[in-house]
């Protein structure tokens, strides 16, 4: 197999797109056996190329974009493009990959939903933040398959945003598995510690459906930081309330778990 | 049952033992640069001409690369390509339903697994969930933890090698806890320097069978030798027993995952 560093431009694209699509000669090289996939060899490529390789390398690489974008790839294949896109971090292909988002032509396809949502989250790991109605507006078209997506895009601008949408994002069990998912990821990202999660997620957790809350409940559990119940409802004693109903002089007393029973609101908390 | 044999069964492929012996030369392998070929060559479990229910034969290679002979390069990989699309055809390992398995990989190759083309996780979420399920701090709910973190990632990306367990209670006996000792057993030759290791045990969700991996299953991976078992890297010996099955979950974990030191 001829070295693609000797490639012309036209046989280096032919050579990636196979490579990427696991066609003929060009992909059977792959090593199995070290679960390598097919955007690895042109990532190391890429990573090394200099002068006229790398020009010639990112025209190739926008090139397939722009094909794959008039006539859709299968998903796999399209994942791997825009894996070696984001592994590179192939900046340069930022704007043709948001002329994609934008226009949504990816969507025509019998799959595009899936492609859609490879763009988008290639988009956000090359850095891109896009927008909050951006973000709100890609909800109705990835959103019910990929709430995480819409999660990461919205947290991008503001964590407040993102958590104020959970409710309707974490839909059921699953959808909030995925957004967790994103937790660590997070946490790393925009240095947060497990405490500032806890408060966030505190503060949206009655809203959630009870598969959702529970699966949020036992993730904070298993890192040994469980989501304490925020008690803003205060019971006075039935003594204090005699007083203040006869007109004695009110004292505050401590909240007495003994003397009152939890309330509804409680009891979803524990 | 060789490829000489193969020839002598069919006028046509004539002459192409000796391109495909040359095309699989590997100098770097310094034990035995045609390693490769002679594992195709000698594997007992593949014969000579097409049998049903057996793994394909040598000769259904050869007719398959006959077209190509005349590019050693493209004779390979055409080569290599029939071996992709023959994975899984060798003796089913007994009771793998009741057994369990243990396997080593880099924490890479987990990675690429998990980030499938349906996930909307970036290679760096991947990455730092599983980070985060494996330096998770010692407790009882340690492997839980895993479990539910990694419950519906897929743990590689093509089929995986494992080999099976002894003691389940302690299942990461046969391998040790130590890195280099583990890649020796296993014969891991593909794993680099420096690339960290772990390692895990699983059972096989219903319905998926293991199987005695043939040269097929091994294509271009010099430290490989039939015989149903593992061949160490520092010494001509055989290690474990091996099988290749479908990839698992994370909710097939039986135990927790861990970082080979």
């Amino acid at each position: 197999m001829k070295d693609p560093r000797n490639m012309t431009t036209g046989e280096l694209k032919n050579w990636l797109a196979d490579r990427l699509r696991m066609r003929g000669p060009a992909s059977a090289d792959l090593d199995l056996r070290r679960d390598e996939a097919p955007y690895e060899r042109p990532l190391q490529l890429w990573k090394t190329a200099e002068g006229d390789f790398h020009q010639e390398f990112l025209r190739a690489v926008l090139a397939l974009v722009e094909e794959a974008a008039a006539e859709p790839w299968e998903p796999e294949s399209f994942d791997q493009l825009v894996r070696l896109i984001e592994a590179g971090r192939i900046g340069e292909a930022t704007n043709a990959l948001e002329a994609l988002a934008h226009s949504r032509r990816l969507l025509a396809s019998e799959q595009g939903v899936q492609l859609h949502m490879q763009a988008l989250r290639t988009l956000l790991a090359l850095g891109w933040a896009g927008s909050l109605e951006f973000w709100q507006a890609q909800r109705a078209v990835v959103g019910a398959r990929w709430p995480g997506l819409i999660f990461k895009g919205l947290a991008r601008h503001s964590l407040d945003s993102a958590f104020a949408q959970l409710p309707s994002l974490a839909v059921d069990a699953k959808a909030m598995r995925q957004i967790l998912d994103l937790f660590p990821g997070l946490m790393r990202d925009q240095k947060l510690t497990l405490s500032t999660l806890q408060d966030l997620s505190r503060s949206v957790i009655i809203h959630l459906s009870p598969d959702s809350a529970k699966f949020l409940r036992e993730w904070f559990v298993l890192r040994d930081a469980p989501l304490l119940a925020a008690i803003n409802i205060v019971h006075i004693s039935l003594k204090a309330a005699l007083a203040h109903e006869l007109g004695d002089e009110f004292v505050a007393r401590t909240y007495d778990a003994a003397l009152v029973g939890p309330t509804e609101r409680q009891l979803q908390y524990a | 049952m060789s490829f000489q044999e193969a020839e002598a069964a069919e006028a046509s492929v004539v002459g192409l033992a000796a391109l495909l012996r040359e095309s699989f030369s590997e100098p770097a392998y310094v034990g035995n640069p045609y390693q490769v070929y002679d594992n195709m060559d000698t594997d007992p479990l593949i014969g000579v001409v097409p049998v049903a229910g057996q793994p394909a034969s040598r000769l259904e290679l050869l007719m398959g690369i006959a077209p190509h002979r005349a590019d050693q390069d493209v004779l390979r990989a055409e080569a290599l390509i029939f071996c992709r699309s023959h994975l899984q055809e060798g003796p089913p390992f007994p009771d793998a339903a009741n057994t369990t398995f243990g396997r080593a990989c880099s924490f890479e190759a987990m990675v690429k697994g998990m980030a499938d083309s349906d996930s909307a996780a970036a290679l760096s979420d991947a990455r730092a969930l599983l980070r985060d399920a494996i330096d998770a701090p010692p407790s009882p709910l340690r492997f839980t933890r895993q479990r539910s973190d990694l419950g519906d990632k897929n743990l590689s990306r093509y089929q995986m090698w494992s080999f099976p367990v002894a003691a389940p209670a302690n299942p990461l006996a046969e391998i040790g806890p130590a890195r280099q000792e583990a890649l020796n057993i296993l014969g891991l030759g593909c794993i680099a320097l420096g690339e960290e290791v772990i390692g895990f045990v699983h059972r096989l969700p219903a319905g998926t069978e293991a199987y005695r991996p043939t040269a097929w299953d091994a294509g271009f991976f010099p430290w490989w030798r039939s015989g149903g078992r593992t061949f160490r890297l520092d010494r001509d010996e055989y290690g474990l027993r091996e099988v290749v099955h479908d990839r698992i979950r994370g909710e097939h974990l039986v135990a927790s995952i861990d970082t080979l030191a």
